[in-house]
């Protein structure tokens, strides 16, 4: 008397595998043995896996745009438990909206710095009259004059 | 007796070993003192000669000069045009020139930076001299030769160097008569007129420098403040520093404003020698820088050396580069005049 069907069913799989001690291997064979459905059931379960075997390997779906390291995009890294990664995000546009509204008025700034102004205040330099006011500082006596040669153009 | 008498001529020798040279140079600073001294009240005619070197050319004037003693002194010149400025070229310029002698030896402090020595004898125009060597101390570099008349005590030639040795200028006599006859002299020339100059003492300097005038208590080389005046000329009210260093001096002249560039004598070059751009007129007698900075235009006149005169210029406020902070500083304020109601 073999065992019932269903008790031994779930036993095909491992039975196909090799995986089952000496004991369960040799109820499920005896029943094999008187059970021609549950032989066609394991044949059906052999044919199925060899189909699988067979297909090409599967590609993971890569952006192109994104290096081939591989590495995952930054918006799609987990956030921590309980934040639900939305207080991140909002942190960064505020400091990217600050930092954008920084460097606007910068170079607004200085667009408009321009060159430094020019002194308004022009000043006439009388070298010559200067010449004379050392040299009436410097030379020997009281009011010494010098010796002055002046070349007209 | 005899051993005594030996010790005591020992001790002589050494005491004039020791106080020789320091007496030598004693006496030689004397010579330079007494030759300004006498210059100042000799009367004499004669034709000087000055001749200066700056970048490997040499500019050349010989004129008549005839000095008169009064209750000041007078120093008159043959006009321009007569037999003077006869190896002058480039562009007209006003060249102020001191006879040999009237400006050495001006300080009591010369010995304090210089070493004074009296090297030789020599015949200058036919006349016994006594050659004087002037170094400076710091370095032993050569700055001038004298030679001074042994008879009248008047300097009769005087080479300046620069710092490399290289001959900068000569003052010399090429004719000198002590006792001069004034007929053919025109009358006086007389100062050069239209010049006033109020003193400022240190009070006063203290007060100039809280308002924001430049006036270093002491510049590069060791040269020391020794007045400053209130100076007035036809449109400049410059204020002027003159500093020393017991042989040269240099007078440092600042306006507020910013140079009239149409204004200024010809002749003028850029120079960057100072560490920023300024303007000098090669040639010149005595030396002229010009430059601009805070606002303020800086001039400075002098017969300093060369390499004493750019060190002093370094020292002194330069213009100011103009950096991004600078720019934005001032983009800054605009936006917030634009949005200022005020």
């Amino acid at each position: 008397m073999t065992e019932p069907c269903g008790e031994l069913e779930p036993l095909h799989s491992a039975w196909l595998d090799d995986e089952l001690d000496a004991a369960a291997r040799a109820r499920v064979d005896r029943h094999l043995g008187g059970c021609q459905g549950c032989r066609a059931a394991v044949d059906g379960l052999r044919r199925t896996r060899a189909a699988v075997r067979n297909l090409p390997p599967r590609r993971s779906p890569v952006p192109p745009a994104l290096p081939p390291t591989g590495r995952r995009p930054a918006a799609a890294a987990p956030g921590p438990a309980g934040l639900g990664g939305r207080r991140p995000r909002r942190v960064t546009r505020a400091l990217a909206g600050a930092a954008f509204l920084l460097g606007l008025v910068t170079g607004v700034a200085l667009a408009v710095g321009g060159p430094p102004p020019e002194a308004t205040d022009r000043v006439a330099v009388p070298l010559d009259m200067f010449v004379v006011h050392h040299l009436s500082h410097t030379m020997d006596g009281p009011a010494a004059t010098p010796i002055v040669v002046q070349r007209d153009p | 007796m005899t051993l005594r008498r030996a010790l005591g001529l020992a001790a002589v020798a050494l005491v004039s070993l020791v106080l020789l040279p320091a007496s030598a140079a004693a006496d030689a600073a004397d010579l330079l003192r007494t030759a300004a001294y006498r210059a100042a009240r000799t009367p004499y005619t004669g034709e000087a000669l000055w001749v200066s070197w700056e970048g490997g050319r040499s500019r050349v004037v010989r004129s008549r000069v005839g000095h008169r003693v009064r209750n000041r002194m007078t120093i008159r010149f043959a006009p321009p045009g007569a037999d003077d400025g006869s190896g002058l070229e480039g562009p007209p310029m006003t060249l102020a020139l001191e006879p040999p002698g009237h400006d050495m030896a001006r300080l009591p402090d010369l010995e304090r930076k210089y070493e004074v020595r009296v090297i030789g004898s020599e015949q200058v125009l036919d006349r016994p001299c006594t050659r004087v060597q002037i170094q400076r101390r710091a370095d032993g570099r050569l700055r001038e030769r004298v030679w001074i008349d042994d008879q009248s005590g008047l300097t009769l030639r005087r080479q300046s160097y620069d710092d490399a040795g290289r001959i900068l200028r000569l003052a010399a006599w090429v004719s000198l008569d002590l006792r001069p006859r004034w007929a053919g002299w025109a009358p006086d020339a007389g100062g050069a007129g239209g010049r006033e100059a109020a003193p400022v003492d240190e009070s006063g300097l203290a007060v100039l420098r809280s308002a924001g005038w430049h006036v270093p208590g002491r510049l590069p080389g060791g040269y020391r403040p020794l007045g400053a005046y209130a100076t007035s000329s036809p449109g400049a009210r410059p204020l002027q520093v003159v500093y020393g260093d017991g042989l040269y001096r240099v007078s440092l002249f600042q306006q507020p404003g910013a140079p009239d560039m149409d204004a200024l004598p010809p002749g003028s070059q850029p120079s960057t020698q100072a560490g920023f751009q300024t303007l000098v007129w090669p040639g010149a007698v005595p030396a002229r820088v010009v430059w601009q900075a805070d606002d303020t235009t800086y001039a400075l006149v002098g017969d300093v050396p060369p390499d004493e005169l750019w060190a002093i210029a370094r020292a002194l406020p330069g213009p100011r580069e103009d950096s991004l902070v600078d720019r934005l500083g001032r983009g800054l304020r605009t936006l917030g005049s634009w949005l200022s109601p005020w």
